[in-house]
């Protein structure tokens, strides 16, 4: 169990700022996992905690100290690489005593916890192989018992299922999520695979452009997205988004007009929209941003709300849950998430929904969230 | 090509052969001669009349050519071992390590390699009289490894490019130093680069002649080529073409079996299953 602590660090190749200004704290046994789009600076981001890269500026402290300018190996990390690494003319088994033969563990010590690791994920049988007589699954596994012979204080895994089949990936993570559990370590994981950051994180940390747009825990980024990017980014189907006019402000709620004509009236207090300076004014585009789970078929619904009609334009039947993308008059598109038992649909089929006040998400211009807290109220339906 | 008619590939096949024979007929010669004696050596037959090893007895008997044999042996030997080591050490940080004129320092090393051996050939005269090294083996040595370093070190340099960087990284993380990163990771898996580089460099050292000529005076420190060459017969004016091409059979044999022996290292690909699937 580590603490990590980001101090302001910035990294530049030449001109170029890849990481501007992160400061980051964790600590415990949690896992950590950063997502961001490709090239947004993660793997830089790990590669400064392990030491890989020096920050141009600022400081990384591990368990409290200033680790600058220790090498990764005094650091207490491991790392696991998106392309494995083994070393391709060694064993499976040297392949994992490499390090500890570095660091002049005796040959007993080596076998017994060069076997322990290997126990733990199924690759025992596999001790005598070279790496290119492995599938992609078996030498992930691989790298992960490199990493986990050393006992580290940290874990660091860049993107490690990311080069498996869609069917191998699921059944890694489910692994993951058990050595976790089984190891107690500190944990930063970096993906790009949105169910995989759900599921194995205690903490989300998203970052666009080597900056960090936001960090919590999965739920309260999936509920509370602090802004567009992080709304759009995490959700799959992704959370749809509708420009509209500020029309009336008033004591308990905020009168939208979207461009097809409906109007929307959102719960909202005084206070909650004085928060954002500087307030809101009329006439103002913003905009709504509802997840597909929260769009309505019953136009009878007594619940507040917009209802927009317009055309199915594709249907996607995943056989427990279907999604239906359907078109405005417009141009926009609403998708919204059906559940088994409901009819489904056929393309071109007029349909009238529901985007229910209570769950809406509401983006000032600059893309910035404006929080509310009877949204959270109505969340649990 | 699918449909290629009997006659274009005749064409085809002949014009293979006439390229082999081309190529092969000179060693044919050569082996054919030092098979003659006497004067049959000046007919035309493409096969002896009577076989004779008797070129080979002479050649084997003769003591200074022992002695420029292993003058040969000694002196290649010697350049690939140490052209090796300075190559290789040279390359890692010309192809791993970033520093401020890493690519001008590559430049020159592959200009160097394109100046003809004659024009350095007086300056390197004056080197070895001041090292005090000339008609010694050193002599040859360190003047062939200008000749060798420059193209070990360039084609070395381009295959240690290759290495994925993440296999370095894996072991810095692992704790290697860059020399146990050099010596267990990467000299392995450039193990049949090492050795195709290393050939090159013994049969360039094997074969030299200039610089061998000129550096030495007496059979102390001759090497094979000089030593041939320099074969005479009964009068001045006979040349002994049997014993010349006999010796010539004989000096090619080691590279023949060197390249046997390593062939099968000389493989690629060793570095498939180390990064991605
Ligand atoms: N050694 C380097 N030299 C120059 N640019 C680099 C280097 N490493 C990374 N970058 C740049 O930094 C950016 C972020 O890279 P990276 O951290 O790998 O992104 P991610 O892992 O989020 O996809 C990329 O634009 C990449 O080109
Ligand atoms: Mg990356």
């Amino acid at each position: 169990m580590s603490t990590i602590a980001l101090k302001n660090v910035t990294k530049s190749f030449r001109d170029h700022q890849i990481i501007s200004g992160i400061d980051l704290e964790l600590s415990g046994n949690a896992c950590t996992v950063l997502v961001g789009p490709s090239g947004c600076g993660k793997s830089t981001l790990l590669r400064l905690i392990c030491g890989l890269e020096e920050p141009t500026t600022g400081e990384v402290h591990i368990d409290g100290r200033c680790v600058n300018t220790l090498p990764p190996v005094e650091r207490g990390i491991a790392m696991v690489f998106q392309s494995y690494a083994l070393y391709p003319h060694m064993t499976v088994f040297d392949n994992m005593a490499f390090a500890l033969k570095i660091s002049g563990c005796s040959k007993t010590d080596i076998a017994q916890r060069v076997h322990k690791a290997a126990k733990t994920l199924n690759v025992e049988h596999l001790l005598d192989r070279k790496p290119k007589e492995l599938s992609g699954g078996q030498r992930q596994r691989v790298a992960i018992g490199r990493a986990i012979v050393r006992h580290p204080k940290i874990f660091l895994f860049d993107e490690p299922l990311s080069n498996l089949d869609a069917a191998l990936r699921v059944k890694m993570r489910h692994e993951l999520a058990r050595l976790k559990a089984e190891l107690k370590t500190t944990m930063i994981y970096v993906t790009h695979d949105q169910s995989e950051a759900m599921t194995l994180a205690d903490t989300i940390v998203v970052m666009r452009d080597g900056r960090i747009e936001q960090a919590g825990t999965p739920l309260s980024l999936y509920h509370h997205p602090e802004n567009l990017f992080v709304a759009g980014f995490i959700g799959s189907p992704t959370m749809n988004f509708l420009k509209a006019i500020v029309e009336k402000i008033q004591s308990q709620y905020l009168v939208l007009r979207f461009d097809s004509g409906e109007t929307l009236s959102i719960p909202i207090t005084r206070a909650e929209l004085s928060a954002r300076k500087p307030s809101l004014s009329l006439g103002e585009t913003i905009t709504v941003g509802i997840r597909p789970e929260d769009i309505k078929e019953e136009v009878s619904s007594t619940e507040d709300g917009a209802i927009f009609s317009g055309k199915v334009s594709l249907v996607e039947n995943l056989g427990n849950e279907t999604h239906v993308w359907v078109t405005l008059p417009g141009g926009a598109t609403l998708n919204l998430r059906q559940a088994k038992k409901d009819v489904p649909h056929a393309l071109g089929q007029e349909v009238a929904l529901l985007v229910r006040a209570a769950r809406c998400h509401i983006f000032d211009p600059q893309g910035k969230a404006i929080q509310r807290t009877q949204k959270e109220a109505a969340c649990s339906p | 090509m699918a449909r290629s008619s009997p006659l274009r590939r005749l064409g085809f096949g002949l014009f293979c052969s006439i390229i082999v024979v081309l190529c092969l007929f000179p060693f044919y010669w050569a082996m054919v001669s030092s098979l003659k004696s006497g004067t049959e050596i000046f007919a035309t037959d493409l096969w002896p009349k009577a076989l004779t090893f008797q070129n080979y007895g002479t050649i084997l008997q003769d003591a200074s050519f022992g002695r420029s044999f292993l003058n040969s042996t000694l002196v290649a030997l010697s350049t690939v071992g140490m052209a090796l080591l300075l190559s290789i050490t040279a390359s890692f940080a010309l192809a791993r390590i970033p520093f401020r004129g890493r690519k001008r320092i590559l430049l020159a090393i592959l200009s160097v390699t394109m100046f003809p051996q004659v024009a350095v050939l007086s300056g390197m005269f004056e080197l070895v009289r001041f090292f005090g090294l000339y008609n010694h083996c050193s002599a040859l040595i360190l003047s062939y490894m200008t000749i060798t370093v420059p193209f070990t070190a360039w084609t070395l340099t381009n295959f240690m490019r290759e290495i994925p960087k993440e296999l370095e990284e894996a072991a810095i993380i692992d704790g290697a130093s860059y020399l146990t990163i050099l010596v267990k990771i990467f000299l392995p898996i450039l193990s049949p680069a090492l050795v195709t580089t290393g050939l090159l460099a013994f049969i360039a050292a094997w074969n030299e002649f200039l610089f061998a000529l000129t550096f030495t005076l007496t059979n102390q420190a001759r090497t094979v080529p000089v030593a041939i060459s320099l074969l005479s017969g009964a009068s001045q004016h006979e040349l002994p073409w049997g014993n010349i091409m006999a010796a010539s059979v004989l000096v090619t044999l080691p590279l023949v079996v060197l390249v046997v022996i390593f062939q099968r290292r000389i493989i690629s690909g060793l570095t498939v299953g180390a990064v991605k699937g």
